[in-house]
């Protein structure tokens, strides 16, 4: 047999593909807070580019009959009864804080709303 | 910035308001929504958290049973439908308060959709379509160190306490109001009184406002009068009492109307309710953009709850709060301006339990709606926390009916309870306050008095009764109180007849 | 021989007949780590103290009549992926430099409870995504077959940490073929369990609908040890299944007997082709005919949507971890970096996040954040959910026509360093053959099938199971172990690490 996975994965130029232009890359790890540099936009926005393309090759290929899996195995009601378990201490807790002050997590001044 | 405001009855005449009311109930469950830790705020900080509550790496979720039966006993009492298959999701954004920078919640598959409340205002009925009720967790509690004012503008750093971090949460989203002309303000706040109350009926949380256990968002929009097409609309954020909603909606109004009235168009923001003075200001832009990125939570499976289940759960609903009012006013024989003076004081639960003590319906609601409510206004209290339980006050009236206190004597052994000098016999005994039931202290003052008013005396003698009325001033004077005005004023005529 | 050489069933035999203790065994492994690892750089931390003490209340159990477990005194190593309290824990990414958990994952809490030394955290790609553990933000690991080349990924250091004879158990993480993948590649022995079989509570989550923990191991019979170990419901993994999957260890001993009369072996269509090197098929041809020889049944079988696991696993992956890995923003734990100036709380997170990840993370991050976006979900996400529908439709047809599924486990044997650094694409190709079993949760056994005829380095071969049939796993791996142990006159070894006096 020719041909197989590892043909198919490779790129093969779909029409409808977006490409990622350096502005959206930006967007993307502006919304993952990751700070790339210029130099880190041009090595990664193309490497991202060549998996966005093999990745699309699933578009369209299931239907609206199929559903969607977001668990291999099915279950259902999986619940914990409401009892009060030991956690952890104040201590623990801000063990590997960055800093802190009166048992509190200490962090820079935030700029956002909250939501 | 200053706001153009519109005057309230102008912005009637062009406008017609839409809203939209997000209630989060903070659930009264024993532990978190996705952890055992106690579902305790407030306590030293960071004493209520684990590995999981603290987004620590490798920690997993596990659903608490009960604040699923309490989404969906709220979700029952509502009149929803109760979902047969719904998943958590997670809501994506970066924000220190939340460990683990997503909101574990629920998008489009609440657990319960579709339902309504029915409000009355001023007589008429408006029914608010609920949209959903959907289980999520609450956030940590950042507090702002430096600048001047504490809040997160101008802070030099925060500090969190993620003891509230996990907290269970039902969120209980309206379908747009509409219609509610000039009286969008009043069906706002109707409407989360009226949830509050069921909410509270249930037993599933403590919808203190105050204490942010209830918290209310209000979204609202103006549409050119007569048109059908939804304006742009603002979000004010923790709207945190009854009476703010109503501000909040009010004021909201008026700057809406300001801002298109010149021409302008409305941001679509997050806004901050200021108690002080019922304005908002803005807050954050909110554009239909923003992007959560929600997927289903991979670390939870579905939650089905089954139809069996669900009907046992709807055999614990209480009776619904408007229909226990209805009952309870036929059983008290109030007037309908009695019964809504006793809800807008929120005094029904109080009147309830005093009457279940032994006292009289009308007599629990005089002295809860006077003496004690202008108590609590004084201190500035919720009637419930004014220092008087409802079985001291069937107490006091039980003393009342017997002939041991008076009116005017009652109100001191109020003041006694107030102080915190006892129950109601102590503060009796201590201050002295119990009426002189014995004619022979009695006689011997309508002695005195007639001998000091001889003139009166021989009025009385003459047939002229109503005269008594100095003697009987002259003995309860002597008696400081303690005598019973109707008994003396008897003596007196027997004595002169 | 060395107590090292032994196997884990072995070791704990002679364990339980007095001839060797715990702190003499653990010893010899620390001692082998200590000697072997500055080369082979298959530990981020060992804990030589920490072990030793282990191996000291292990001996007092065994002396006392109380051993806890089987397995009680046999030391073992932890991929860094796992939550061990004490022991410094970061998932191979600078982000977690010095991040010692103050809690236990289940795994770790079970292995503690059995009495098992652990020597140490094994090396790893950053948050296990890679297929050769160059992305450890700590260095690669190199295999023991030749240092200049990989080990596989992402769980290379456990797999090397076996293979080098520094542990005779490992634990790995297994989410598109992270354990399966370096046993090929190290002539090792790796099992992906049943998903949910093993609890995920303390595993820094990758993709946390396709991550499972397995064992990693030099003989088939000592997963099956390891994994009944490790495996059983745990209440705080709310994806773990209620009953524990068991017989394995039976299972084990039972195939060594070479009897696969009535197995239904079905060989993966969609896993032949151009795509697979010449000398790594020319092994799984000889296993297969070996399969046959012990009587198994074995036909061709299609799985077509298997075409498009790799693309949906490509989107479902990153999908999860942009959210899982939200939470390393430097506020409660982890390396924070300040830059210049008064910065906001958002500016640290995202220069810590740049600097706290590596590319392949970064990208991954992005890749899923994008698939996320609204105006993107049902193209991308929603439609990878779909392909793993008709993936497990796929599997269930299959398992009516035959018992267990078999492949190549890679495509080809191990790759020198370097080589597919920048190439994020070439890398993904590695684990065609192994992505469907965890997008379907369905168990996988990678076993040694021989060494390459054109670079004298390890192949594999893969067994796959329906849900919950690990045990299958087990018989049909040490059968062909078994026949083929005896075509080689034992386990194949790396020249460097082979016993004194063995060939």
């Amino acid at each position: 047999m020719t041909g197989g996975i590892g043909a198919q994965i490779r790129p093969t130029r779909l029409s409808a593909m977006p490409e990622l232009s350096r502005d959206e890359v930006r967007h993307l790890a502006d919304l993952a807070r990751i700070d790339l540099s210029d130099a880190e936009l041009e090595h990664l926005a193309p490497q991202l580019n060549v998996i966005l393309e093999s990745v699309a090759s699933i578009q369209g290929v299931a239907g609206p009959d199929v559903p969607a899996t977001s668990h291999p195995i099915p279950m259902t009601n999986v619940f914990r009864e409401d009892v009060v378990v030991p956690g952890l201490t104040p201590q623990q807790a801000l063990a590997a804080a960055p800093a802190q002050e009166d048992d509190k997590f200490s962090v820079p001044r935030i700029l956002g709303d909250e939501q | 910035m200053t706001e153009t405001l519109i005057d309230f009855d102008e912005v009637l005449e062009k406008f017609d308001p839409a809203m939209g009311l997000e209630v989060h109930v903070e659930l009264n469950t024993n532990t978190k929504m996705f952890c055992g830790c106690p579902a305790v705020f407030g306590g030293a900080p960071n004493t209520n958290v684990c590995p999981t509550c603290l987004g620590l790496p490798g920690a997993m979720p596990a659903v608490n049973a009960k604040a699923v039966e309490s989404a969906i006993r709220i979700g029952l009492a509502l009149n929803c439908e109760i979902a047969e298959w719904c998943r958590f999701a997670r809501k994506n954004y970066f924000y220190p308060d939340m460990p683990k920078n997503f909101q574990t919640s629920q998008y489009d598959e609440p657990i319960a959709f579709e339902g309504y409340l029915d409000v009355e205002v001023e007589g008429e009925t408006f029914r608010i379509e609920i949209e959903r009720a959907h289980m999520e967790e609450d956030t940590g509690k950042a507090t702002h160190v430096g600048g001047s004012t504490g809040r997160i503008q101008g802070a030099d750093y925060s500090l969190i306490d993620y003891n509230r971090a996990g907290i269970p949460l039902i969120e209980i989203v309206t379908k747009p109001i509409l219609n509610t002309g000039a009286k969008a303000p009043l069906v706002a706040k109707a409407y989360v009184s009226a949830l509050r109350d069921l909410v509270k009926a249930l037993g599933v949380s403590d919808v203190r406002m105050d204490q942010g256990s209830m918290r209310c968002d209000v979204n609202l929009s103006l549409a050119p009068k007569g048109s059908d097409k939804l304006g742009t609309r603002s979000e004010t954020k923790n709207v945190n009492s009854l009476r703010s909603v109503e501000r909040a909606v009010r004021y909201e109004m008026s700057r809406h109307a300001g801002i298109l009235l010149s021409g302008g168009s409305v941001l679509q923001e997050t806004r901050h309710f200021h108690e002080s003075d019922g304005t908002t200001s803005s807050g954050r832009e909110k554009s239909d953009a923003e992007d959560y990125r929600y997927f289903p939570e991979p670390d939870l499976v579905p939650v089905a709850p089954s139809r069996e289940w669900v009907e046992e759960l709807r055999a614990t609903l209480p009776e619904p709060p408007a229909e226990r009012r209805v009952r309870l006013q036929a059983d008290w024989g109030f007037t309908d301006l009695e019964m809504r003076d006793a809800i807008n004081a929120d005094a029904i639960d109080l009147i309830e339990e005093t009457v279940a003590a032994g006292a009289a319906p009308q007599a629990a609601r005089k002295w809860w709606l006077s003496e004690i409510s202008r108590r609590a206004n004084e201190a500035g209290v919720d009637l419930v926390d004014a220092g008087v339980s409802p079985a001291q006050v069937a107490e006091v009236q039980k003393l009342i009916d017997a002939g041991t206190l008076n009116d005017k004597l009652a109100r001191q052994v109020f003041d006694g309870l107030f102080a915190g000098e006892g129950t109601p016999a102590e503060i009796i005994e201590k201050r002295g306050l119990a009426l002189v039931s014995d004619d022979g202290p009695l006689l011997a003052a309508i002695e005195d008095a007639l001998a000091a008013q001889p003139d009166i005396a021989e009025k009385i003698r003459g047939g002229n009764v109503k005269a008594a009325g100095a003697i009987v001033g002259a003995v309860m004077k002597a008696t400081r109180g303690q005598a019973d005005a109707a008994r003396v004023q008897q003596l007196i005529v027997e004595r002169l007849s | 021989m060395s107590w090292i050489h032994r196997t884990a069933a072995e070791q704990a035999a002679a364990l339980a007949s007095g001839e060797v203790t715990s702190v003499e065994l653990t010893q010899a492994h620390l001692d082998q780590i200590a000697a072997t690892d500055g080369e082979l750089h298959a530990f981020l931390h060992v804990d030589a103290e920490g072990a030793l003490a282990q191996a000291r209340a292990s001996d007092e159990r065994r002396k006392a009549g109380n051993p806890l477990h089987e397995l009680d005194g046999v030391p073992i190593a932890i991929k860094d992926v796992l939550t061990t309290e004490g022991l410094p824990t970061t998932a191979g990414s600078r982000i977690l430099e010095g991040w010692i958990p103050p809690y236990d994952g289940t795994v770790t809490a079970k292995i503690k409870a059995a009495g098992l030394p652990i020597l140490g955290k094994t090396n790893m790609d950053e948050f296990a995504m890679g297929s050769s553990t160059e992305n450890s933000a700590y260095g690669p690991t190199r295999n023991p077959w030749d240092h200049d080349r990989i080990p596989g990924g992402s769980g290379g250091g456990s797999a090397a940490a076996v293979g080098a004879f520094q542990a005779p158990l490992a634990i790995g993480s297994d989410t598109g073929g992270s354990i399966r993948q370096p046993g090929a590649m190290t002539g090792t022995v790796g099992v992906k369990p049943t998903y949910g079989s093993v609890s995920r509570y303390g595993v820094i989550a990758l993709a946390n609908s396709l991550d499972q923990l397995g064992p990693c191991t030099r003989t088939v019979l000592d997963s099956a040890l390891l994994h009944e170990l490790i495996g059983g419901h745990d209440p705080r993994d709310s994806t773990s299944v209620p009953n524990a999957v068991t017989g394995l260890a039976d299972a084990a001993r039972a195939g060594a007997a070479r009897d696969l009369n009535g197995l239904r072996v079905g060989i993966v269509k969609e896993l032949q082709g151009d795509a697979w090197n010449a000398d790594v098929v020319e092994r799984f041809d000889e296993s297969v005919a070996l399969l046959k020889e012990m009587g198994a049944d074995v036909v061709e079988v299609s799985l077509p949507s298997f075409v498009h696991a790799m693309a949906a696993y490509y989107l479902i992956l990153p999908a999860e971890c942009s959210s899982n890995l939200a939470k390393f923003d430097a506020m409660r734990y982890g390396r924070r970096v300040t830059p210049e100036g008064s910065p906001s709380a958002e500016e640290v997170m995202k220069v810590s996040r740049d600097a706290g990840f590596g590319d392949e993370v970064k990208r991954r991050i992005i890749i899923g954040t994008y698939a996320l976006s609204s105006g993107y979900y049902d193209a991308f996400y929603g439609q990878a959910q779909k392909i793993r529908t008709l993936i497990i439709e796929d599997f269930k047809k299959a398992f009516e026509q035959v018992d267990v599924l078999v492949s190549p486990t890679a495509p080809s044997t191990a790759w020198p360093i370097g080589e597919k650094a920048d190439d994020p694409l070439a890398m993904y190709l590695q684990d065609l053959a192994t992505i469907p079993a965890n997008l379907a949760g369905v168990p996988g056994i990678s076993i040694p099938s021989g060494l390459s005829s054109a670079d004298g380095l390890p192949t594999g071969i893969q067994f796959l199971a329906p849900v919950l049939e690990d045990a299958r796993l087990y018989r049909v791996g040490a059968a062909l172990e078994s026949a083929l142990f005896e075509q080689w006159g034992g386990q194949i070894t790396p020249a460097a690490y082979a016993p004194k006096g063995a060939n």
